[in-house]
């Protein structure tokens, strides 16, 4: 026992001072030899690169009225590492508060959850989408109602096992995250030329896909604001180890150069033709000439810029940019212009219009079963005589015409801030056959599109000077204050004022006694052109498929407005005249009262005040058809 | 023997220190802040408390009745935690007294006592003073140690029933400890190799059995071996401990900073401030609080070789062993060496009973060290045969 | 039996050494023993708890020294976490605000939007006193 006794404590000392050095040689592995690869480790769990979300500018029309913008909603997730032991049980109790079919949710989380233990068997199973744009209010509730269940576990007598698993389940069966999503308060008005937003790329939330929302994109998305920082266990952020931070910059708002009150009026006008006359689509667009300002864009039929995919991709598009036509009759009125600033024809200059049916070099033409003898030019532009028009154009001659054609802006795009707008299409001169003067003369055997026509017209509106079409006005910074002002442009001046001031006078003929009088407006001067055109295949005209349009400008003199109604395929193959006119004298008259737009013409004979009445033709129209 | 006294409480106190320091790094949300003050308060207490003990005679616990009132209280208090009224749960574990901490911390001075008291009485009385000497005397006490009942069960018993009923607290780790000092003591009173191999072979392969067949406490059980992997699930707090640790480095975080206690690591204010002092204060730091647990080893070997008689040797010994044991155990929990145990590091973890429990420790230490011998005294019956029964190779 | 812990007779006497060593003795006999005169070597005895308690007394200070500077440290990060948390405060309050003012935006446009609607239909239905109001016009 003697020395035994010293031997055990030795014992127990050794034991001790072994266990010492152990730790101590622990402590060196792991804060020496050890430490760069534990501290990378560490601070993969604390660095944090937060995005702050720049938030979507708006879209407002001229006065202010918005037209798109942005509503902050949360989307709910499921975090799946709670979910993997209690898929049945999560979703009975999920299921009714955010309004899902539970079998259907049970299926999908177990999809999800076998599609990564294939991928990846260790790894995070990761989390769910269960629902999109919950709204802010929505989410508290829910938060609150699942702080406060039992899962089904007893509500006292825990062990520590349950504590943890009740308090993991309560925080992150579901968890909310910010989105953004965009809102359109007026429906399916201007739908065509806002567009629509889909999911974003490179760190934005929302991205344009169409209309403006796709060529503004750059300015209504912002700049995301980052910040490199540390997060402390629960997530939260410790300002302090700040390393990099770059501020948000939220998205611009556009201003439009549209007026919304303008835009229902003129959607209201087209659906009654849509309605009355069935065609495969209206649209129509209003101009200010003298800046070149679009005040309403619109083409029916339309789809709602908040569930795009649930119209079919065919209503999405912009007949007034983005389709070609062969436009027929109104482009007479460019070659009038043409002739008139040549000095090739007066406006009284009396044409021989060979009864009707004349061969021009082996093709026939003819004036749509009319049979003129001798008109002045002015009543060639009224009555819309082909032949008339075809002999004009052959005063003026192919390369003046062509040339007054690319003057007026055609066969190029316009540079409208919209994407996918066309150019037109037309042959170059050199290509031109023999009789392509006397077709393209009236319209035919070319395309253009409907904003082209328009801004030709408002050329002449404006006498004589092209100007760019302005669709944004003004772009601001998120709180409010000017960024940036476009200015109306001049592109250049087609023709001089007193030929633009002569092809006014004789539009005016075509709506008071030619083809347009169904878009006469009691007490103003309208001036304006009916077109009818057959459509073509690229090949041959197609019968019984037409596209009528009537372009005008209220008043004649100094007109304040042009307006470019265009109606695809209406169902019973009806003149210009008498599907799309009507549609510009409703749109007119309400616009001119919109504008203050003073009348500018007594009226005269009791004939016309009887035309007051809503819907009837006026007397003067009647005698004409008699004598027909 | 002053000077040795003098560097027990130095060490005690910079442990305290720097404990005090860690807990205040910990406690940066201001909801924290009165805890901070409990412990200030505790350790204040504990001031007061180390000198009177060291003054006190500790002979006087040597009292039959003494250690019966002690040992009935300690007793009454272990099983209190198990009624409903009186015992608090906290996550499903009874360790509580309403009013009276935790009885398993009291329980350590007070089983130390009564194993000391016992293991004196059984090693004094082998023979009666001078009746026996040389081989005579080493025949009498290899009898008496071949008793099993008396000189290795009773004491075991004295041990074990307590650890047993911590045990049944679900703190395991405070009932394994119970079980090293037990078998500690036995060992330095000279039992058997044979009946400690045994008794050791016993209770691991009943903690084997105990944890192996059940496929979660296994799982649980093995995540120190790699806390890496099971960092998603109950590895959580060890592999946070050993980050903290790790990222610490050499020089310790606390001039930039240290932001791995924002916490990352469950329970850093009691079973795991070693992860706040590894990373405030990297290598230096953790090497410093190991130093002067070390300080305290050595400290109370050298009081245990000069104490006065037998009851004090052991006394000495079973608290040299508990606080030292307990601060390896948990900075090897910390390390991921051993599994995780849940027993606070001594003086520094937060915690009202652990704290009194340590003083009260350190202050029978001091008292046996007050009231011994300066030189190497020799203990009775072995003046003259036997070398002194209580012989360091170091001091 | 004395119960007197505070008393170093009060033990019981069966504890042992009572013969080799009288009651009392304990550690501080050691001192009054120093007192009772100083020899050569008791000089030179003295002088080793002299270099003892200076080498304590550097490390005490070291050791405080570092212990202060830690914990100005810890001061330092605990006040910037503190200022942290009103920073993060004022940022969600921020958010906060942010989200509702976006909500009553929506809303507000919501409401403009149904009035326009309404002023619409009230033009569709008047459209036939448009022309009573062009005559009223005429001079």
């Amino acid at each position: 026992m003697s020395s035994s006794a010293g031997i055990r404590l030795k014992v127990l000392t050794c034991v001790l001072f072994a266990g010492f050095a152990i730790l101590e040689w622990r402590l060196v592995q792991l804060q020496v030899l050890r430490h760069k690869e534990l501290e990378e480790k560490a601070e993969a769990y604390r660095l944090t690169d937060r995005v702050e979300q720049a938030w979507r500018g708006e879209i407002r029309d001229r006065n202010g009225m918005q037209l798109a913008l942005t509503v902050p909603v949360k989307n709910v997730y499921a975090d799946l590492v709670v979910w993997t032991n209690h898929v049945d049980l999560l979703a009975h109790i999920v299921a009714p508060l955010l309004g899902l079919d539970q079998t259907e949710l049970s299926r999908r989380v177990r999809q999800k959850l076998n599609s990564n233990n294939a991928s990846s068997p260790d790894g995070d199973p990761g989390v769910l989408l269960l629902k999109r744009s919950v709204t802010p209010p929505e989410w508290p509730p829910i938060h609150e109602a699942l702080a406060r269940e039992t899962f089904g576990l007893p509500t006292n007598h825990l062990t520590s096992r349950q504590r943890t698993l009740l308090k993991e389940l309560r925080r992150w069966t579901l968890f909310a995250e910010d989105d953004q999503q965009r809102y359109y308060p007026n429906g399916q008005s201007l739908a065509a030329v806002l567009g629509f937003v889909g999911n974003g790329a490179d760190g934005h939330l929302l991205q344009g896909r169409w209309g403006l929302e796709a060529s503004l994109n750059q300015w209504l998305a912002g700049q995301n604001g980052v910040c490199a920082s540390s997060q402390d266990a629960a997530g939260n952020e410790l300002a302090f180890c700040r390393t990099r931070e770059v501020l948000v910059g939220d998205g611009a708002h556009a201003i439009l150069t549209i007026d919304l009150t303008l835009q229902e009026i003129v959607e209201h006008a087209l659906a009654k033709a849509m309605a009355r006359y069935g065609p495969s689509s209206a649209s129509c667009v209003v101009v200010r000439p003298s800046t070149g300002e679009i005040l309403a864009l619109a083409c029916l039929p339309a789809f709602s810029p908040q569930q795009p995919g649930c119209s079919p991709p065919a209503t999405w598009r912009n007949h007034v940019i983005s389709d070609r036509y062969e436009v027929g009759s109104v482009f007479k009125v460019i070659t009038l212009a043409a002739a008139l600033e040549q000095g090739a024809v007066k406006l009284n200059q009396p044409m021989y219009c060979e009864n009707g049916a004349w061969i021009y070099k082996k093709l026939a033409l003819h004036d749509d079963g009319h049979r003129y003898g001798i008109l002045t030019v002015r009543e060639c532009l009224a009555k819309s005589s082909n032949i008339g028009f075809a002999k004009i154009a052959l005063v003026v001659g192919t390369n003046q015409l062509y040339a007054a054609i690319t003057n007026f802006g055609f066969a190029r795009a316009t540079g409208v801030r919209l994407p996918y707008e066309t150019p037109g299409f037309i042959r170059p001169v050199t290509n031109w056959t023999p009789t392509s003067i006397t077709r393209v003369a009236i319209g035919q055997e070319f395309s253009v599109s409907q904003l082209q026509l328009a801004m030709a017209y408002a050329a002449i509106a404006n006498d004589g000077r092209l100007m760019q079409p302005l669709l944004v006005r003004e772009l601001d910074h998120a709180d409010g204050s000017v960024w940036g002002r476009y200015q109306p442009r001049v592109l250049r001046a087609v023709v001089r004022p007193e030929t633009a001031r002569q092809v006014r006078e004789a539009m005016r003929d075509v709506v008071e006694y030619g083809t347009g009088k169904e878009a006469a407006l009691p007490g103003y001067t309208i001036a304006g052109k009916t077109g009818t055109a057959q459509k073509s295949d690229g090949h041959r005209y197609l019968p019984g498929r037409l596209y009528c349009s009537f372009v005008g400008m209220v008043p004649a003199e100094k007109p304040g407005l042009v307006i470019a109604v265009a109606v695809d395929e209406p169902a019973n193959s009806e003149y210009g005249g008498v599907v799309a006119a009507p549609v510009f004298r409703e749109i007119a008259e309400q616009a001119v009262l919109r504008y203050g737009i003073p009348p500018d013409k007594a009226i005269a004979s009791p004939l016309d005040r009887r035309a007051l009445v809503r819907g009837q033709p006026n007397a003067h129209h009647d005698l004409m058809a008699m004598a027909r | 023997m002053k000077k040795v006294l003098t560097i027990l409480v130095l060490c005690v106190v910079a442990l305290c220190l720097l404990g005090l320091v860690m807990l205040y790094s910990t406690a940066f949300k201001p909801a924290d802040l009165p805890r901070f003050r409990l412990q200030l308060d505790y350790l204040a207490a504990g001031l007061l408390l180390v000198p009177t003990l060291v003054r006190m005679d500790y002979g006087w616990l040597n009292q039959r009745p003494v250690l019966w009132v002690m040992g009935t209280v300690c007793f009454v208090l272990l099983l209190a935690v198990f009624i409903p009224g009186v015992g608090i749960q906290v996550n499903g574990a009874n360790r509580w007294v309403r009013g009276a901490g935790q009885p398993s911390e009291f329980a350590k001075p007070v089983v130390i006592t009564l194993l000391a008291a016992y293991l004196a009485r059984l090693t004094n009385s082998v023979c009666r003073p001078g009746a026996l000497t040389g081989q005579a005397y080493q025949a009498a006490a290899q009898r008496k140690t071949d008793d099993f009942k008396r000189s290795f069960l009773i004491p075991l018993l004295v041990g074990g029933v307590p650890a047993l009923l911590i045990f049944a607290e679900q703190d395991w780790g405070t009932a394994t400890l119970f079980g090293m000092i037990t078998l500690a003591l036995l060992l330095l009173a000279g039992a058997r190799w044979s009946f400690l191999a045994l008794t050791l072979t016993g209770a691991v392969s009943s903690l084997i059995v105990l944890v192996a067949f059940n496929p979660l406490r296994l799982e649980r059980f093995l995540v120190f071996l790699d806390p890496e992997g099971h960092r998603r699930g109950a590895g959580w707090q060890i592999w946070q401990s050993l980050l903290a640790i790790g990222s610490g480095g050499v020089g310790g975080h606390f001039l930039d900073g240290s932001l791995h206690k924002y916490g990352y690591v469950p329970e850093q204010q009691t079973d795991f401030i070693f992860a706040c002092i590894g990373e405030e204060t990297g290598l230096w730091g953790s090497s410093v609080v190991l130093l002067l647990y070390l300080g305290i080893l050595l400290c109370g070997l050298h009081i245990l070789s000069h104490a006065r008689d037998r009851f004090g040797y052991f006394l000495a010994a079973g608290c040299t062993t508990a606080i030292t044991l307990q601060a390896c155990i948990n900075v090897a929990v910390a390390t991921s060496l051993v599994p995780n145990k849940g027993l606070p590091l001594p003086f520094m973890s937060y915690g009202g009973s652990s704290l009194l429990a340590m003083f009260i420790c350190i202050g029978l230490l001091g008292s046996v060290a007050w009231h011994s011998h300066p030189g190497r005294v020799p203990l009775r019956n072995s003046a003259r045969h036997q070398p002194s029964a209580v012989q360091l190779v170091m001091f | 039996m004395n119960l007197n812990p505070f008393s170093s007779s009060a033990w019981n006497p069966t504890e042992e050494n009572l013969d080799t060593h009288p009651a009392g003795a304990s550690a501080s006999a050691n001192v009054d023993h120093w007192d009772r005169g100083r020899t050569e070597e008791e000089i030179g005895f003295a002088r080793r708890p002299w270099r003892f308690l200076h080498g304590i007394g550097y490390l005490i200070v070291v050791f405080l020294a570092l212990v202060f500077s830690v914990f100005r440290e810890v001061k330092h990060s605990r006040e910037l976490y503190q200022m942290n948390q009103l920073i993060a405060t004022a940022d969600a309050q921020r958010r906060q605000w942010q989200e509702a003012a976006r909500l009553d935006e929506a809303q507000k446009a919501r409401l403009m939007a149904e009035v326009m609607r309404l002023q619409s239909l009230r033009r569709e239905a008047s459209t036939g006193n448009a022309a009573d109001n062009l005559a009223a016009l005429q001079p």
